[in-house]
């Protein structure tokens, strides 16, 4: 720690340079860490990754085809299974036609949604209660409530796109889960507005089985008990079909990493010139500091400490500016695109700052690792005659 | 008569560019006492620094064995030779060669840093050192607030403050006017008598060099003369 | 007097490993943004390539997607008789009524995604000139063929003529592959209508494609939909409708935007950076320079060269190594969700003449962000005081 001074004045030796190199390490951390939040909005599931012992049933074909409502009984009695609902994605339009007030809209079975299937969400009893006992109610994700600014009594109209009907519904109040973005009515009150399909299908069965251990059994029992029927089905885990959707948006998740990756290794080269720079430039001060008995380890560890000093300042101003300023403004520039769904689960958590920082330091070491040993194998008296 | 402080025998050094060898220093003999100052000189490309580098242990003899102290240098390795640098020789610099980020309070304490000194010890030191030096009240200016013979005075507080026996100086007046020049020149001599330390300087300038007791002569790497100043006569007497 | 450009450039060949390292940083911050704005590109170009103003879809109010939409037998046959309408040789109206659905089906890096099956009859075909069968032949109606694209048959698995497709009740027998000029229906199946019906028990339509004999014709044709009662559905032309769905490349917009700004301003920095150390380790130069009788100008101009040279060179490297990536490792299409229709849309990556000048001019850019500061330091130099410089 009694050499910390004498690193530090080194690091701050040419502040434009220094400045300069923050800058750069802390532009590409903002970077990062925005990029990676989104992947993780992307990825968001429900249970907020403990794992949740639920299954989707969808047909096999895909998700524009109907499944019968006469199947939700069968899969009610397949051994294992605890609780049944019937859902139908509405993806109904809510104010206008622009993506960003775009939402999941989907219907449920109330009696037993929150208390038997969906129970790792978070609900006040009274509004859980409320819920059930209104036909034309809704819940929604506490994140997506946040951001319409939903009051308890409002109304909300949903106009249906490949569902011809409009739905006016009531909020009652909000839940909270590690997924926030969608909003939850009565099957009943789809029923009523007498649609093409009403009473007869549903768009899928979300359903919670017991015992995790009988999830490869359950999903194979349902999917071979329709398989010849005029609906055969495909049953995913819930993460499954989360992921599903993920891969539909193709490589992105792969271009993500790999873009990542690349202005990495471009933020290193950076620094890496920089130290070297700064290395290169104080050659016959190496060589004094040698000759008043410092080790070659000592000026390794010097120039090693300094890139990573270096870094380490851009990588707690990036992840700072990250969290406070630019993924705030990421979600407010992404707001009018079709990725508004997802940015509602849009959030900082610790771990990703922690990797962000950590990568910092990597980044220094890897950039002050040539400088350093360069520096450490410098012979005293050619340094002192500046012929290095 | 009294064992040499450091004694230097047949030592050769070749320096190699690609395939070319060119001898520097060619058989050098020399012993130094405790307590003597001695002035290197000779023309440039004379070798006189590059002897004064070995004597210093910041580089190594091709052949020959330097032995200061009981201990052949010229054969250990570098992290003890550094260990071994740091206890036994201060070095000054045609230059000064103080670091620009670092006060010269903390130039000074720059070697103790080596040291398991603690805090108010190395604050002791560099005290003591810088008042020796008589820059007591500039111990938190920066090198460029310092004037060139000031900056030199921090350089050899530098070099004195781990109490090393032997002292090296390169050209220590090389860089300054008449007036630091001779400062540092009556600093050296306190040094020596004052403090007994063993001074080995490199000079081209032959004043600097009659304040010592002794001049040695180098020439295309073969020690010329040695002979006693009128300094080094008045001492013996 | 200009200071000579040999200069500046012996200067950079003269620090191999700096310049080295800056050059390839600009270079990879080049290869980057070009490779996310090819996608947007592609994405772009497929959704608005060969896509008409005479075709008007006729599709349910409030329908976004052809596949939300509902059209049934009788408004066809209304929709036949109205006027505006080119038709054909045989003087039957060029109208055809088309069905959509979507199946899930493997791709070939054994992930699955979503792709939109269209069922349409001869004059569904006849209107659209664009579509062409490159390999095999058109489908037969009452067989259970298909035809898909050549596009589709790369990346997906099984899409050989005379494979089979099967998901769920769905059983296809792919009997040629066609060419969709680049546009979106080269991320579809196309099989006929009538089988589609029957193998989805849909007896419906999802949307009606009327050709209309000139724009104009065309805009009449949507007032007269829109002013019908009985038929509640409404008309676009397929360039709108394509348009619609460039929403689908927003997010990748906003990504190139966002990755091209930080990752250019980071560069410069370290552009910056390269050439503060050279201004500072040449101060001597300068002074000689401007002693000599170069003026201050002289020297701005000549540091910004350099600057503008480390980066250009950057920005050629860069250009390139897209374009040999675009060319000859991501020549297959890739995917991404359309979020209008919930199904995969192909593309491939376009590196565009507009776009390789716009990777030069973005690393030009960096080089005169870059250079500036430092070329002003230079210049401002004090002869005198740089010459005493050590």
């Amino acid at each position: 720690m009694k050499f910390f001074n004498l690193v530090w004045r080194n690091v701050f030796r040419k502040k434009t340079r220094t400045v300069l190199t923050t800058g750069s390490i802390v532009l590409v951390l903002v970077l990062i860490v925005v990029l990676t939040c989104l992947l993780q909005a992307m990825e968001q599931d429900p249970s907020g990754n403990r794992g949740s012992n639920r299954l989707v049933v969808q047909h096999a074909t895909g998700l524009a085809n109907f499944l019968p409502l006469s199947q939700r009984q069968r899969i009610e009695q397949i051994p294992g299974v605890v609780a049944v609902s019937p859902q139908i994605w509405f993806g109904g339009v809510y104010r206008d036609d622009k993506p960003e007030n775009f939402f999941g809209q989907l219907s449920c079975d109330p009696e037993i949604f929150f208390t038997k299937l969906f129970d790792d969400a978070t609900i006040d009893p009274a509004i859980e209660k409320e819920f059930r006992a209104t036909q034309n109610s809704f819940v929604a994700g506490q994140s997506l409530v946040n951001k319409f600014h939903w009051k308890k009594g409002e109304h909300i109209m949903l106009r249906g796109t490949y569902i011809p009907v409009t739905l006016d519904l009531v909020f009652v109040g909000a839940y909270r889960s590690g997924d926030e973005s969608n909003a939850f009515f009565h099957n009943e009150y789809l029923n009523q507005a007498k649609w093409f399909g009403a009473n007869r299908v549903t768009g899928i069965y979300y359903l919670k089985v017991a015992d995790a251990a009988d999830l490869p059994r359950v999903t194979s029992t349902i999917d071979k008990m329709f398989e010849n029927s005029d609906a055969p089905t495909k049953t995913l885990t819930e993460k499954q079909f989360q992921a599903s959707f993920m891969e539909m948006m193709g490589n992105i998740k792969g271009l993500i990493r790999w873009i990542s990756l690349i202005i990495l290794f471009a933020v290193t080269l950076i620094v890496a010139n920089t130290v070297a720079m700064s290395a290169r430039e104080r050659v016959t001060e190496i060589s004094v500091m040698r000759t008043l008995g410092f080790r070659p380890g000592h000026i390794l560890g010097f120039i090693l400490s300094e890139a990573v000093l270096m870094s380490l300042l851009g990588g707690l101003l990036g992840v700072v500016l990250a969290k406070y300023l630019f993924v705030p403004g990421m979600v407010k520039g992404m707001a009018t695109t079709p990725m508004a769904p997802f940015l509602i689960n849009f959030k900082v958590t610790g771990s990703v700052l922690l990797a962000a920082f950590l990568i910092s330091v990597g980044v220094g070491v890897l950039a002050g690792f040539v400088p350093a040993i360069r520096s450490s194998r410098i012979r005293i008296v050619d340094g002192l005659r500046q012929v290095v | 008569m009294a064992e040499p402080l450091i004694a230097i025998e047949h030592v050769e050094k070749v320096y190699r560019r690609d395939a070319l060898e060119i001898p520097v220093l060619n058989d050098v003999n020399l012993e130094i006492l405790q307590g003597e100052f001695v002035s290197l000189m000779g023309p440039s490309g004379s070798g006189k620094t590059t002897l004064l580098n070995l004597i210093a242990g910041i580089d190594q003899p091709t052949r020959g064995r330097i032995v200061i102290g009981g201990k052949d240098i010229a054969r250990i390795g570098q992290s003890e030779l550094a260990r071994w640098r740091s206890r036994t020789v201060g070095f000054i610099f045609q230059l000064y060669n103080l670091l620009p980020v670092l006060t010269a309070f903390e130039n000074v304490e720059l070697p103790l840093l080596l040291t398991p000194l603690k805090r108010a010890e190395r604050r002791r030191h560099v005290e003591t050192a810088l008042k020796i030096v008589s820059l007591e009240d500039r111990m938190d200016h920066y090198p460029r607030q310092l004037s060139g013979g000031q900056e030199q005075r921090v350089a050899i507080a530098r070099a004195i403050v781990s109490d090393p026996a032997i002292l090296v100086a390169d050209e220590p007046t090389g860089d300054l006017d008449a007036k630091s020049a001779e400062e540092i020149l009556v600093l050296l001599n306190r040094l020596n008598a004052e403090f007994g330390k063993t001074i080995v300087m490199v000079t081209h300038d032959p004043k600097a060099a009659a304040r010592a007791h002794r001049m040695v002569h180098l020439d295309k790497g073969v020690l010329h003369a040695d002979e006693q100043t009128e300094a080094g006569a008045a001492r013996k007497a | 007097m200009a200071i000579p450009i040999k200069y500046n450039a012996r200067n950079l060949v003269n620090r191999k490993v700096s310049t080295g390292m800056t050059v390839l940083v600009i270079c990879l911050v080049v290869t980057v943004f070009l490779f996310v704005l090819a996608l947007w590109q592609g994405v772009n170009r497929t959704l608005s390539v060969n896509a008409s103003t005479r075709n008007v879809l006729t599709m349910r109010v409030g329908s976004q997607a052809e596949m939300q939409s509902v059209v049934t037998r009788d408004a066809y046959e209304m929709i036949r008789a109205l006027p505006g309408i080119e038709r054909n040789a045989k003087g039957e109206p060029l109208v055809s009524p088309e069905l959509l659905t979507l199946i899930n089906i493997p791709r070939q890096d054994g992930k699955s995604s979503n792709v939109q099956i269209r069922g349409v009859g001869p004059v569904g075909f006849e209107m659209r000139p664009g579509v062409r069968i490159v390999d095999g032949r058109i489908m037969n109606p009452g067989t259970n063929e298909a035809i898909v694209s050549k596009n589709l048959a790369t990346r997906f698995a099984g899409m050989g003529i005379g494979d089979r497709i099967k998901s769920g009740a769905f059983r296809w027998i792919i009997v040629g592959h066609f060419d969709g000029s680049g546009s979106a229906y080269e991320s579809e199946i196309w099989v006929d209508a009538k089988d589609l019906q029957a193998q989805s028990k849909r007896p419906i339509f999802s949307s009606v494609f009327v050709r209309a004999s000139d724009p104009d014709a065309a805009a009449r044709y949507i007032e007269t939909v829109k002013g019908d009662q009985r038929l509640k559905l409404e008309g676009k032309t397929e360039k709108k409708y394509y348009e619609e769905q460039m929403v689908t490349g927003a997010p990748i917009k906003v990504l190139a935007i966002l990755v091209g700004v930080f990752t250019a301003i980071g560069a410069s920095f370290g552009a910056m950076n390269t050439m503060y150390a050279q201004v500072s380790a040449r101060t001597r130069e300068i002074g000689t320079l401007r002693a000599i009788g170069f003026s201050r100008r002289s020297v701005l101009a000549s540091f910004i060269l350099e600057a503008l040279l480390l980066c250009v060179a950057g920005g050629i490297a860069g250009t390139t190594l897209a374009f040999i990536l675009f060319n000859l490792i991501l020549t297959k299409p890739t995917g991404t969700m359309n979020f209008r229709t919930f199904s995969e849309v192909l593309f491939n990556f376009r590196l565009t003449p507009p776009l390789i000048a716009g990777g030069i001019a973005f690393s030009l850019a960096m080089g005169v962000f870059g250079g500036f500061f430092p070329a002003w330091r230079a210049s401002r130099l004090k002869i005198t005081t740089a010459l005493r410089e050590v």
